[in-house]
């Protein structure tokens, strides 16, 4: 009997280690993916610069000798590959925020946006957009500060008013999506009043998009964005415990609302930066997690890097159609990301084989 | 309001008067002959109120009474044009946004806005006479034209000004009802000055010898053929590198522009009223993006900045002779534009030539 118990177990281990091996090939062949298709990007654009001239302005930085035109080099190096890596650590964003914060609300509902993170650092926006800041270069960085700022605020208010009655997570959602409301209304308010250039402008800032990149917020994110995504990763076990219900957390020895607190924070933080930069792009931070755990089931481990690769390879892909697609002209990447996205994840929700949701 | 934005606007009359502008174009001269004669006959002096019949946006001949001492006047270009022809003291009520040659009118009524268009209770409030509207685009003009017309207002809809072609029959219209035909033929005079000689000196041009030119109002958002932008841009002997693309303002891929390698950037800068340093900073910025940096236009140092001031209403042939100059420097070298500006600015509004619109 006992034999046999042991067996069970040893098979148990087995299947386990041989699952979780699984899990982290697809991880990497993720990654692998990632890059490939990132590589490939640099290739395609407007100009008609070739695909091989492309790929030899790639290496010729890393291999030094290299000869390559001043035009190859300007077109890859400095317009396309900010704009690729930008779409990779903003749909990695927002994908790795989204998976935390519907892992730690228990909510599929939840995202960014349902949060009214998005809908605070707009209002950030168009207040800065309407009140008066019009100089070009000064002006970007204070639409850009208010931005991160109003949706830290956001957060901090919603967690506040959770935090009176309890912590109770429908509270927090509830208050999310009404501080969502209340923010949009000041922004029709804004746009109400304001003139038809900052109507233009705080449309633009609603619609979001990655052509203005530059190649410094590209540095200034990366940093911020490993970071962040890695201290989140940190918490899966706790986010996976808290997944069976927090009587059964509190009783494993996690302090649920400390680990709520931050990974709530952490996330927002990560949301916020990239949005102050790109403007809302919706969608990703919803439904890449769910694509996620219908693909690869609702292990944090994996869950959360899962996430943010599939949201950056979601928003590689739909910002190289929209600018190639009937390029010169550019597509807004939210149209492109939502046509590409949506069919693709009804297409799962229909075709499912399980539970993905609890 | 914003039909009289004729720059780098998201809305949708550009169709309405870019079709307008075609036709005009073509027959200009003898559409307005043919107007100012048929306004000239259809004075009529009735029995108790004295009207005159004006041809409306949508061509069709209306009756409005002459001489009306009370008007709101919604758009901006008409506001414009009633100061030139120095019967501003009619005006009672306006609409957004200001006029950019009137300070005054800051002080009238407003009684519309950008996103709920005309208030018609305010309208009435002001007890006018005659309203001038621009209705031709938007659902929102148009009920409140229909609540004008029950309240048995006269209503006279104009095209909106977006070209030289639809600014210069209004000003005519406008003459005949305050009975200002001499001013206004003046001004007509004026304009048709200037842009007869611009079109005198590029129509032989071929196209080899029209330098290729990047608008900008907003970062790589720029205008295609279907835009008024595009006139002046013809206008001034150029060629529009966007002029083939589907969407009206699209936002075009960077490293196109690079390869494209236009001669001359225009950049349309933000604001109302933007100070010469502003104007600086907007040419810096685009002369030092990693993506214009080695286009020609950057090279030779041919980047203008230009306001908005001079690129709708009444500013607007103003603006194509700073185009022509720019575009081709070696023909029109006996033109001076801010001098122009300065007499335009004397002659009709009084003013002094104070801000700065280009850089």
């Amino acid at each position: 009997m006992s034999i046999n118990e042991d067996e069970e177990i040893l098979y148990a281990e087995e299947v386990y280690t041989r699952a979780s091996w699984k899990k982290t090939l697809l991880t990497l062949f993720l990654f692998i993916m990632v890059l490939t298709l990132g590589v490939l990007a640099t290739t395609i654009g407007a100009s008609s610069l070739g695909i091989s001239e492309s790929l030899h302005a790639l290496l010729a930085e890393l291999i030094p000798g290299e000869e390559v035109s001043h035009f190859a080099q300007v077109v890859v190096l400095q317009l396309r590959l900010p704009r690729i890596l930008m779409a990779i650590i903003t749909g990695m964003s927002l994908g790795v925020a989204g998976a935390v914060m519907q892992g730690v609300l228990r909510n599929p509902l939840v995202s960014p946006f349902t949060l009214g993170l998005s809908s605070g650092a707009a209002c950030g926006a168009a207040i800065a957009i309407v009140l008066g800041v019009g100089i070009l270069g000064t002006g970007q960085y204070i639409i850009m500060i208010n931005a991160f700022l109003f949706s830290l605020l956001t957060m901090a208010v919603v967690y506040g008013i959770a935090r009176i009655r309890g912590t109770s997570i429908e509270t927090l959602i509830l208050a999310g999506v009404a501080m969502g409301y209340l923010f949009s209304a000041v922004i029709s308010l804004l746009q109400y009043a304001s003139g038809n250039e900052q109507l233009r402008e705080i449309v633009f800032w609603l619609m979001g998009g990655l052509y203005a990149t530059k190649s410094e917020s590209v540095i200034i994110l990366i940093p911020i964005v490993l970071f962040i995504t890695i201290l989140l990763m940190r918490y899966s076990w706790d986010l996976n415990a808290m997944s069976a219900g927090e009587e059964v957390a509190s009783s494993l020895g996690i302090n649920v609302s400390q680990v709520r607190m931050i990974c709530l924070f952490l996330s927002t933080v990560l949301t916020a930066s990239v949005i102050a930069f790109t403007g809302i792009i919706g969608f990703i931070g919803l439904v890449s997690p769910h694509l996620c755990r219908l693909m690869i089931g609702s292990d944090h481990r994996y869950l959360i890097p899962w996430s943010g690769l599939t949201g950056a390879l979601l928003l590689l892909v739909s910002d190289t159609i929209g600018r190639t697609m009937i390029s010169p002209t550019e597509i807004p990447v939210g149209v492109v990301t939502s046509f590409i996205g949506v069919p693709f994840f009804l297409y799962l929700l229909v075709r499912r084989k399980r539970r993905w949701w609890q | 309001m914003n039909q009289e934005n004729g720059y780098c606007r998201s809305m949708s009359n550009e169709a309405v008067c870019g079709l307008v502008g075609v036709i005009m174009n073509k027959k200009k001269s003898l559409i307005i002959l043919m107007i100012a004669s048929l306004l000239a006959i259809s004075l009529t002096v009735g029995g108790e109120a004295e009207t005159v019949k004006v041809v409306d946006a949508s061509g069709i001949y209306v009756d409005v009474p002459a001489s009306p001492e009370r008007i709101v006047v919604l758009p901006s270009t008409p506001i414009e044009l009633i100061y030139a022809l120095g019967e501003e003291k009619r005006i009672v009520g306006r609409g957004v946004p200001l006029p950019a040659y009137c300070p005054s009118a800051k002080d009238l009524p407003c009684v519309a806005s950008c996103s709920v268009g005309p208030n018609v209770e305010a309208m009435l409030d002001l007890k006018p006479d005659l309203v001038l509207m621009c209705a031709s685009n938007g659902t929102k003009p148009t009920a409140a034209l229909e609540r004008l017309q029950a309240a048995s207002i006269p209503v006279l809809s104009l095209p909106s000004s977006c070209e030289p072609d639809t600014l210069l029959p209004q000003i005519e219209t406008l003459g005949l009802i305050l009975d200002r035909q001499e001013k206004a033929n003046e001004f007509v005079e004026f304009i048709e000055k200037y842009l007869g000689l611009i079109e005198e000196r590029t129509k032989d041009l071929g196209p080899d010898e029209k330098p290729t030119v990047y608008f900008e109002c907003k970062e790589y958002k720029t205008v295609n053929e279907e835009t008024p932008l595009q006139h002046h841009i013809s206008l001034a002997g150029g060629t529009n590198i966007a002029a083939n693309q589907s969407v009206e303002r699209p936002i075009v891929s960077s490293e196109w522009v690079l390869e494209t390698n236009p001669d001359i950037i225009i950049v349309g800068v933000k604001g109302e009223s933007p100070t010469e340093e502003e104007m600086r900073a907007t040419r810096d910025e685009v002369m030092s993006r990693p993506g214009l940096k080695d286009v020609k236009a950057v090279r030779d140092g041919k980047v203008y900045v230009i306001s908005k001031k001079l690129l709708r209403g009444i500013g607007e042939p103003i603006g194509c002779l700073y185009f022509a100059k720019w575009i081709h420097p070696a023909l029109f070298e006996d033109i001076d534009p801010q001098a122009i500006h300065e007499e335009f600015l004397q002659m009709f509004f009084g003013q002094e030539l104070e801000e700065t619109y280009v850089y």
